[in-house]
């Protein structure tokens, strides 16, 4: 099998210079995404027989979710190739995804809250899920602190890399929460193998925001990653060249 | 294996001839459980019903402010790397030193638990679980409390930045180890929660030590 395309994407200069001219199209695609996706879901989709209009916070609330624990994942495993094969780029999606999968957590547990309040009484509970998402912020805080605290950045970075690996031991405890404990979260309703119980007039606009959030998160990764490259690169030749070109 | 043995031997003597070692832990552990019924009340209801929870999320705290002196003292005096250099594999090295510490930091501190937590009203059943779960879930918090250490070793962020990020990788540990109080205090089965912390000791012992030994390496580099 032929490698080069594998090394192709391990060199900065080709990675900023292939990504950024379609970056804003993808923005801009995911923006409209979410623009129809949350027109579906907040003004056509048919309102929630028991909840009434407070429901629709779930098309922000689940693709949220999602992403959270996704974003996890493609933290732990760009730590993990960064380390094996010593690819710099690896780290720097490390890095640029730790933001967004935090701010994509922060994003459930809000909405979580706002939606909590009218129809389980009660903006906060100690609840599995919550609780495991809680502790999964402080993962997504811990290593973007433990990155920041070394001197020097390359060290970091592979020192958030074996912190990333470490707390995969907590996704699946999150992942399967609903499941395990069950409290007030309800359990898994969507699922690949088995008819989903959500009637289809909720569920693909549902489906149609989880999709565009991952365009989303696809986007801001890449281009926190070109961020992240360009400032640590900044003092290289081909960033001045690729910034006199771009003008 | 001999060498492995002479480096426990090693901790050990370092830590018993500098006896604060040993003994601010469990220092820190007796006065914040004091703390407790004049924050809370003294209501003995209240007290026996929270006591599980305190006596583990303290043990928690209790043993992370040992953490950085697992390796801090040996990188300070420069015989990190020396450790480094022995014919013993590192993550050997490592596991000898997380499992000195155990003995030295977690057993004294399993052993005065189930007083303090009679005193807050545990019955001698639950105190009998206390110690058995702080002595079989204190290896994994030692485990886990050592990578921590190691990635913050060069850092000098200190002992906040070690607390961030271990706390949130020992929730599996304080949940099944308060379970299995709270379980035995109300007369349940514990032997579920006790087997799942063995577990979890059998999935730390190989990996944890390969994981910090990596993180020792950052640290020496940096």
């Amino acid at each position: 099998m032929d490698w080069t395309w594998f090394h192709r994407w391990g060199s900065p200069p080709w990675f900023v210079k292939n990504v950024t001219p379609w970056l804003k199209w993808l923005l801009l695609l995911a923006g409209l995404m979410l623009v129809v996706g949350s027109c579906w879901g907040l003004l056509i989709a048919p309102e929630e027989a028991k909840q009434g209009n407070s429901a629709r916070i779930i098309y922000i609330h689940v693709p949220a979710a999602f992403i959270s624990l996704a974003g996890y994942y493609t933290m732990a495993i760009a730590g993990a190739i960064g380390l094996i094969w010593r690819m710099k780029i690896a780290f720097w999606v490390m890095r640029s995804v730790a933001p967004i999968g935090a701010a994509m957590t922060a994003i459930a547990l809000i909405t979580g809250a706002i939606w909590g309040k009218p129809t389980w009484g009660t903006y906060w509970v100690w609840d599995a899920r919550i609780t495991s998402m809680t502790i999964l912020l402080f993962l997504y805080l811990g290593v973007i602190a433990l990155i920041n605290a070394y001197r020097d950045v390359d060290n970091g970075y592979r020192a958030g890399a074996i912190l990333g690996l470490v707390g995969t031991i907590n996704i699946p405890i999150i992942y399967k929460s609903v499941d395990w404990w069950y409290t007030l979260h309800q359990p898994a309703t969507l699922k690949l193998t088995e008819d989903s119980p959500i009637h289809p007039d909720i569920l693909y606009p549902l489906l149609w925001m989880i999709a565009s959030f991952y365009l989303l998160f696809a986007a801001l990764m890449l281009a926190n990653t070109c961020r992240h490259i360009l400032l640590s690169e900044s003092n290289k030749r081909w960033v001045r060249q690729w910034y006199e070109e771009g003008k | 294996m001999n060498s492995f043995l002479a480096i426990i031997g090693r901790e050990l003597r370092i830590g018993f001839a500098d006896l604060h070692r040993v003994v601010t832990p469990i220092s820190f552990f007796a006065v914040v459980l004091v703390l407790m019924p004049l924050g809370l009340g003294p209501s003995p209801q209240l007290l026996a019903k929270v006591a599980p929870g305190l006596v583990w999320v303290v043990a928690l705290l209790a043993i992370l402010i040992s953490a950085d002196r697992l390796f801090g003292d040996d990188m300070k005096e420069g015989s990190l790397p020396q450790l480094m250099t022995l014919s013993l594999a590192l993550p050997w090295v490592v596991l000898a030193k997380m499992l000195a510490w155990w003995l030295m930091a977690m057993v004294p501190l399993a052993v005065i638990a189930p007083i303090l937590g009679m005193m807050l009203g545990l019955s001698t059943e639950a105190a009998v679980i206390t110690f058995l779960t702080l002595l079989i879930g204190g290896l994994g918090l030692c485990l886990v409390g050592g990578i921590s250490a190691a990635l913050t070793l060069s850092t000098g962020a200190g002992g906040a930045l070690v607390a961030l990020i271990a706390l949130p990788l020992y929730v599996p540990i304080l949940i099944f180890g308060s379970a299995a109080v709270e379980a035995a205090s109300l007369g349940l089965a514990v032997k579920p929660y006790v087997l799942i912390l063995l577990a979890f000791d059998f999935l730390a012992v190989p990996l944890a030590p390969v994981a910090a030994a990596a993180a020792l390496r950052i640290a020496i580099d940096d």
